[in-house]
This record gives structure tokens, C-alpha cells and sequence, in this order.
């Protein structure tokens, strides 16, 4: 009975065909949502790394202390670009016109704090550098002191 | 607002060259840390988290520097058609770390049960193997106690047996010697009292004959009070060898002793014991004895003495016809013998045995028809006289 159901099914779809709407067009402003989403993930995924550092973990003494700061670092990195990206790519306030070496920022609600706060914002890699650095020295921290690992 | 775009610009890019460098050296680093020990989970984290780093410091970085470069010879357009790859491989790197970090925690989880699982396995199997010998060593020491424990209710019960026997015999013996010794007594004096007198050769061959008969019975008389009369022995202290080599002197002098070769190989080890010296001597005259009936008046006694186990071990040899295997569980028991009728009573050996297990000893038999009996006797190394002596004085 079954077997006779599944049958009459296909015959019944081979027969009248129709547009499938599967596929979905995805439209530009997509990439920075997703950008944005990973950069969340990231930072969630960061807090989780610190917490779990701050309670218990394999990692003891200089070393963990080293990774800590690397993560700590991290999170604010990532705040720092979810900021940027929000202003600079989603609400899109902030415009920057160069002209040499010399640029001009500008926003719509005309704050100058926003704008020194996009001008210094967008220096990210001192904060994303200072993570590497930590992380280095964590790892060199675990390389010569093997006891502090459990 | 408007402000120099140096600082920007620089940091960007040394921020950027810094960040590749930096990363490269932590994959590095994690990758030696790993090859110092390759089963360890964390270490293992660290690699991948650097490598993804590195993966996002070299998209993110080259991307910004490609950015700067282009911006700064105008080519900004070039630069808006590759941002989007370059942003893609960014945001495809940090959710890599960012799911590596995560997930790292169950896999950690996972890691330190397994550890823990592990941990308890070996615990478990090292205790297992403890049990295991603790097991087998309880049951051999168990089975060796209840075997020593066997053979030794084995024993009793022989002793007891033996011990009742004699009783009952020596019971026996003391009430029929002692009613037919005064008979005997008179008998032999009114026979030697006729034998004053008499001329006549053939009453006087009579008589005699009659004179040695009642000795004989005499002498199995004797020999059934003296068992029966298991006085307490009087021990003294006194040299074993030299109460062998008294008594071997004394019977090779024996004429029936003329073909028999006595060996001794004594011991200096041996202390001197308490025994009581006549019972001990009549002991090994009986052995000696028997040995020298064994082999016919002709072959070889060896006597050997020595220390074993806190006892003085005394084996006495000979190259006799050996005693069958039927009889050696009867070799001890009164009034057993295999000589003919009239030339033993069967309480030599009876008498020895009582007298040996009186001191605390043991006596026992082993014996082949191709190599002779060899009688042992074990003599406690006992030298409590001295103290009671001592105590009496």
C-alpha cells in the first residue's frame, strides 16, 4: 500500500512541475551582517575563554595570566570593530574624506567626541596586536615553566 | 574634524606586519610545545587557535596593507572590488578561532574525563593485581598451615594410637610379669640347687638346659617390667657422641661383633642434651643390636650424628637385609618381631620408641631390601636440666 502511495507521489510531481523557490538571493548588506555575527561570535566565544581561564582550567600561574590579558585584549578588539563596522558600514553617520595625508571625519549628528572616537577606533591594531603579544608570551610562559600546566 | 592620517596609516601597516610576524612566531611556538608532548589536549588547542590566528593575521593584514597602498596611489576602486574577498577570509578566520575556543571546552571536558577514566583504570587494575598476589599469597600460606595442620593431627593420632597401645600392653605386661617372675625366681634356684648335687651327667645336661630356659623367661620377664615401668626419665647433662662411643666400644668387644665394621661420623656441632644416660644407651644398644641381627654378624653400622632444626639427629645404618614394607608400620608395636621364636621378645625397638618420645624425641624407620635400614632419631637440643638442677640446689 505504501510502496503504491510513494509511486502514484512521483508520477503526480513528474507531472505538473512548478518553480522551486529554494535557493534565496542574498542581498549585499548581508556580508557585513554576517561579519558583524562572527565578530559577536568571536567575542562571545572570548568571554567564555576568560571565564573559564579565571575558574578553573589547565593552564596555571604566568601563563594563564598571559592568555587572560591575550583574551582581554581580544574582546576589546572585537567591541572596538563591531563599533566601527556599526558606524562605518551599517548606520553609516560617519564620513571620511582624504585628501593627502590629511583626512576629514565627519557625522551626521554632528559630535566631535564620535568623530576623535571613529579617528582612535579605527587604530584597532593597538589593541589587536597587544592580544598576539600576550598570547606569545603565555605560550613561551608555558614552554619554560611545564609545572604551571597541570 | 580633520587630522593627519599618518598615525592611522602607520599603525595600520606596522600593525599589520607586526601581526603576521607575531602570529607566526605563536605557530611556532605552539608547534614546538606540541611535539614535546603530542597527546596533550590543550596543546593541541593552542596549535589550532595560533594557526587560525595566523590564517586572520595574514588575510586581515595583507588586506589592510593592499587597502593603504591602493588608497594612497588612488586606486581605491581596486581596492572596493577586492575588500570583499578580503573581509569574507577575515570573517571565515576569527569564527574559526572563535569556534575552536568554544568547542574546545567540551572537547576539554571530554579530554579530562577520559584522563580521569583513564586514572581510575589503572587505579583499579594496579589494586586488582594487588588482591590477585595478596589472594594467592593467602591461599598458599593457608594451604601450607592447613597441610602443616594435617600432618601434624596425622601425627598425634599415630602417636595417640601407639601411645594407647603401649598403655594397654604395659598394663597387661606389668600384671603377668609380675605373677610369673617369683615362679620363675623359684624354679631357677631349685634348679641350681639340684645342680650342686647332681653327678649324674645326663640330669645335669637337663638341668641346664632347664637353667637357661628360666633365664631366658627371666630375661623376657625383665624386659616386660622395664617396659612396663615408664618411670620418669632422670636426665642429666650429657654428651650424645660420647654415649656412642662409649657403647660402641664396649660391644665391639662383643664376640658376635667380630665382622661387623662400626662407622662414626660425629658432629663437633653437637651440644650436650639432657637425657637420662642409661635409657639413652639402652636406645642405641638395642639398635646396634638389632642392626647386628639384621645383617647376620656380618657388614657395615653407620652412625652419624648432627644438628638439625634445633634437634640432635642421630641416624644409625646397616647394610642388613632391610625390613619389609608390610612391617615397618609395625616395627614399634610390643612383642612384634620377625625373629625366630626365642630369639627376640619384640620390645627392643617398643622400649626405645617409648623411651625416645619420653625425652621430647621421635624415632623413624626407612628401609630397601638392596641397601639396609637406617634408624633416625631426633633428640630435642634441651639443656633444661641444668636450670632445675640449679633450682634444686
Amino acid at each position: 500500500m505504501l510502496k503504491k502511495l510513494s509511486c502514484l507521489t512521483l508520477f503526480v510531481i513528474l507531472l505538473f512541475p512548478a518553480n522551486s523557490h529554494a535557493i534565496q538571493a542574498h542581498g549585499g548588506s548581508e556580508g557585513i551582517v554576517v561579519h558583524q555575527l562572527g565578530h559577536v561570535f568571536f567575542l562571545i566565544s572570548l568571554l567564555a575563554l576568560a571565564y573559564w581561564l579565571k575558574t578553573k582550567w589547565a593552564v596555571k600561574g604566568k601563563s594563564k595570566n598571559y592568555l587572560r590579558l591575550s583574551s582581554f585584549f581580544l574582546i576589546l578588539w572585537n567591541l572596538d570593530v563591531i563599533i566601527m563596522h556599526f558606524l562605518d558600514e551599517q548606520i553609516e553617520i560617519i564620513s571620511v574624506s582624504r585628501s593627502g595625508f590629511q583626512i576629514s571625519i565627519s557625522s551626521e549628528i554632528n559630535s566631535s567626541f564620535l568623530e576623535y572616537f571613529y579617528y582612535f577606533g579605527k587604530m584597532d591594531h593597538l589593541l589587536c596586536v597587544p592580544a598576539l603579544i600576550f598570547l606569545y608570551l603565555g605560550l613561551k610562559s608555558i614552554e619554560s615553566h611545564k609545572k604551571e600546566e597541570i | 574634524m580633520t587630522v593627519s592620517y599618518m598615525p592611522l596609516f602607520l599603525i595600520d601597516i606596522f600593525g599589520s606586519v607586526l601581526m603576521i610576524v607575531i602570529s607566526f612566531a605563536c605557530v611556532l611556538k605552539s608547534l614546538r610545545l606540541r611535539k614535546k608532548d603530542s597527546e596533550n589536549v590543550l596543546r593541541s588547542f593552542l596549535v589550532w587557535i595560533c594557526f587560525s590566528l595566523f590564517l586572520f593575521a595574514v588575510s586581515r593584514s595583507c588586506g589592510h596593507i593592499v587597502k593603504q597602498l591602493l588608497i594612497i596611489y588612488g586606486y581605491q576602486n581596486i581596492w572596493e572590488d577586492i575588500r570583499p574577498f578580503s573581509g569574507s577570509v577575515n570573517t571565515f578566520a576569527f569564527i574559526v578561532v572563535a569556534s575552536i575556543t568554544i568547542f574546545f571546552r567540551q572537547i576539554w571536558k571530554i579530554h579530562t574525563q577520559v584522563l580521569n577514566d583513564r586514572k581510575k583504570l589503572v587505579d583499579a587494575h594496579k589494586k586488582m593485581i594487588f588482591l590477585n598476589e595478596n589472594l594467592e599469597k593467602r591461599v598458599e600460606e593457608r594451604t601450607l598451615k592447613l597441610e602443616k595442620e594435617a600432618a601434624q593431627r596425622a601425627e598425634l593420632e599415630k602417636n595417640m594410637v601407639q601411645a594407647e597401645k603401649l598403655s594397654a600392653i604395659g598394663e597387661l605386661s606389668s600384671g603377668v610379669a609380675h605373677e610369673i617372675n617369683n615362679p620363675l625366681g623359684i624354679i631357677l634356684g631349685y634348679c641350681q640347687l639340684l645342680l650342686r648335687g647332681e653327678k649324674d651327667e645326663q640330669k645335669i645336661k637337663d638341668l641346664k638346659i632347664i637353667e637357661k630356659h628360666v633365664k631366658h623367661s627371666k630375661s623376657i620377664v625383665q624386659d616386660l617390667l622395664n617396659f612396663s615401668r615408664s618411670s620418669k626419665p632422670q636426665k642429666k647433662l650429657f654428651s650424645i657422641n660420647s654415649v656412642i662411643e662409649e657403647l660402641t666400644n664396649y660391644v665391639k668387644t662383643h664376640s658376635s661383633f667380630e665382622n661387623i665394621e662400626i662407622i662414626k661420623y660425629f658432629s663437633d656441632d653437637i651440644p650436650e642434651v639432657c637425657v637420662d644416660y642409661e635409657k639413652i644407651k639402652q636406645v642405641f644398644f638395642n639398635l646396634i643390636m638389632n642392626a647386628n641381627h639384621a645383617m647376620n654378624q656380618k657388614g657395615k653400622i653407620v652412625i652419624k650424628t648432627g644438628i638439625k632444626n634445633d634437634y640432635i639427629k642421630i641416624d644409625i645404618e646397616d647394610t642388613g637385609e632391610g625390613i619389609k614394607e608390610e612391617n615397618l608400620s609395625r616395627i614399634f608395636d610390643p612383642f612384634f618381631t620377625t625373629k625366630p621364636t626365642g630369639k627376640g621378645t619384640g620390645l627392643g625397638l617398643s622400649v626405645s620408641y617409648g623411651i625416645i618420645k619420653n625425652h621430647g624425641g621421635d624415632i623413624k624407620v626407612s628401609s630397601s631390601s638392596e641397601k639396609g635400614s637406617v634408624f633416625t632419631i631426633l633428640l630435642p637440643c634441651d639443656n633444661s636440666c641444668i636450670i632445675n638442677d640449679g633450682e634444686q640446689n
